[in-house]
């Protein structure tokens, strides 16, 4: 958000992490406050496990190459 | 031409917000529950469309209407790239936004779907500039960026705000037969580059 983008698309990351209510809450909390680092902190405590995610180099195969 | 203001309105309504992707009701049900602006209901996760492999399709329509159901927000779902009988069908049975997705397998190398013959608004992934405004020509209502999807990496998403952002603000400092000569080799009309 602070770079310019008006909303946020969120794809694997809440339902592949250990706590998808939570996280999704703190998700949104971030986006509506994206600059306030006060609050940005308050909705960073206890999120659980992330999701693993890859690095980009182990790719198979780079989604964002089709369609031109 | 009028349903592309009210499209660009609907867009602009879920201006701020979160959309989230979830695969089956109860998923729905806690992404509303969280604050989402929208869900986006598909059958696999993009981070599992990785992991299996194969070919990506748009979800069985039984799995749409029952995310639907479960929601009051408005639900989006996923077509492959340009496949217009996918958006058809998508449009037919009432989703609120399509998506012309570059998860899914893309059907056509050649054409996205002629956006502006639906009445459902459409979202579409774009790297650049380029891209962003052809998928606008064509009648997309909303762009995000593509990002790298499933990854849950950020780095490609941030390069393409980064480079759309840049893009228009080097274009828009530029001598107006530099932008026209831009929109020629990118094929979008000038008007809409303006």
């Amino acid at each position: 958000m602070q770079l310019g983008v008006e909303g946020v698309f969120v794809g694997s990351g809440i339902f592949k992490s250990s706590n998808p209510l939570k996280l999704a809450k703190a998700i949104v909390q971030a986006t509506t406050y994206f600059n306030d680092p006060n609050k940005l902190a308050k909705a960073s405590f206890n999120l659980g496990k992330a999701m693993k995610g890859n690095e980009l180099s182990e790719l198979k195969e780079r989604y964002a190459s089709r369609g031109k | 031409m009028k349903r592309i203001r009210v499209n660009r309105g609907l867009a602009k309504m879920l201006k701020g917000g979160c959309i989230m992707d979830v695969t089956n009701e109860k998923q729905a049900k806690i992404a509303e529950k969280s604050g989402a602006v929208a869900v986006m209901a598909l059958e696999r996760i993009p981070a599992d469309i990785r992991k299996d492999g194969g070919i990506a399709r748009m979800s069985d329509p039984s799995l749409i209407k029952k995310i639907m159901k479960e929601v009051s927000i408005p639900v989006m779902a996923k077509v492959r790239i340009g496949h217009f009988a996918e958006a058809q069908i998508l449009e037919e049975i009432g989703v609120d936004f399509i998506d012309e997705s570059e998860v899914l397998t893309p059907a056509d190398n050649e054409f996205h779907i002629n956006k502006i013959k639906f009445k459902t608004p459409f979202v579409c992934g774009a790297v650049d500039l380029g891209q962003a405004l052809r998928r606008i020509n064509e009648g997309a209502s909303m762009i995000r960026t593509k990002g790298e999807a499933g990854t849950g990496n950020i780095i490609e998403a941030v390069k393409h705000i980064r480079t759309i952002n840049s893009e228009l603000q080097k274009l828009k400092e530029k001598e107006i037969d530099i932008q026209e000569n831009w929109a020629r080799k990118e094929k979008i009309p000038f008007s809409l580059l303006k």
